[in-house]
């Protein structure tokens, strides 16, 4: 299981992602994440929808009123020119982070085998 | 599904009822019944399809902090005791600010009070229990407040109003008292003090009553001239 923490920092960049390929609603988002995620990680409402709410502040994404489901209009987001602009400098980020983080961690079996230093 | 609205109503009672609120409610509820549908449709039981829902809800935490809403301790702190009991429960406090506000369900409160205390003033000469029904007006209004979410006197205080609620602002005592200590004013609370120990002076020492009056609204041109002395030198834009 993934923690959130290390995740919280990458939620908007999930749902741009996501977005920047179709217009998409709230559940559609969300079964799609676990579809891709291989059921690994499911983003819970308040996360997903606290999210939406800081992209819209920011300019990122716009909502509008779409297809009826049960008689109610559903809640559609769009992601804009800034948005896409955004989620390019988030890619780079990440290619940097990642790189950062594997020269920590890529020889982690290897020593845990040699059973020697232990630290703390 | 009842079941489903049920938990949403719960996990936001401690909320306000702002529209950025009630569209988010919206949103997740119709999210978390999409989802319970859809997993009635691949075979689940009524039970599980309830669980798997309203283990995904999240915490409600996340939503306070990013619309920005405080708790009820964090506003307290921020606005200050003192400044909520004057605000409130002063009635010149309550009808300055009803003013500004230029709330309709606030003017039916405090009209309401008003009358109800000149009633059993001039009625009953029940005078020494006729203001307290200003008390359950203030917290009619606090509710009223707290539905919209936290109150920041100090844009109140600083928002652009017009000549009647200038006038209040400055020669109402509670109300001038009520700014000062918003805006923590060391200068003016000097200006009010001072008025005020000259204002019981006279009126206790001197039996003036009827003329000491006169120190107090002194006491509030002074601290407006004050104010405008020092925005015209420093500029923050709160015109009158």
């Amino acid at each position: 299981m993934i923690s959130s923490d290390v995740l919280r920092g990458y939620n908007d960049t999930i749902l741009l992602s996501l977005l920047s390929e179709k217009d998409s609603y709230g559940y559609e988002i969300e079964r799609e994440i676990e579809r891709r995620s291989a059921n690994v990680y499911s983003m819970k409402e308040t996360t997903l929808y606290s999210a939406f709410a800081r992209l819209l502040k920011n300019g990122y994404i716009r909502s509008y009123s779409g297809s009826e489901t049960f008689g109610k209009p559903r809640t559609y987001y769009r992601i804009t020119e800034a948005g896409r602009r955004y989620y390019h400098e988030k890619c780079e980020e990440w290619a940097l982070t990642k790189r950062l983080i594997d020269g920590f961690t890529q020889n982690s079996e290897t020593e845990s085998n040699q059973g020697g230093t232990v630290y703390g | 599904m009842d079941e489903i609205k049920e938990y949403v109503d719960r996990m936001f009672t401690g909320l306000p009822k702002s529209k950025a609120v009630l569209e988010m409610k919206r949103n997740i509820l119709e999210s978390m019944q999409e989802h319970y549908r859809d997993l009635l449709s691949r075979g689940k039981s009524k039970n599980e399809a309830l669980g798997a829902v309203i283990s995904r809800f999240g915490n409600i935490e996340e939503i306070r902090k990013e619309l920005g809403i405080e708790g009820r301790a964090e506003e307290l702190r921020r606005n200050g005791v003192l400044e909520t009991i004057l605000a409130y429960f002063s009635p010149d406090v309550l009808f300055w600010r009803m003013l500004v506000h230029k709330s309709p369900a606030e003017a039916v409160v405090f009209f309401s009070a008003l009358a109800a205390d000149l009633l059993l003033g001039f009625l009953l000469n029940a005078w020494s229990v006729s203001w307290m029904v200003f008390l359950p007006a203030g917290l009619i209004v606090l509710l009223l407040d707290h539905r919209k979410a936290a109150v920041d006197y100090q844009s109140e205080v600083d928002s652009p109003y017009g000549i009647l609620e200038t006038i209040f602002a400055y020669f109402l005592p509670g109300v001038l008292l009520w700014r000062i200590l918003v805006r923590k004013n060391a200068a003016g609370a000097a200006v009010f003090f001072s008025a005020l120990a000259v204002h019981l002076f006279l009126g206790f020492a001197l039996n003036l009553w009827s003329v000491s009056w006169i120190v107090l609204w002194v006491a509030g041109f002074v601290v407006l001239l004050r104010e405008r002395h020092g925005r015209s030198k420093s500029g923050p834009a709160y015109p009158s």
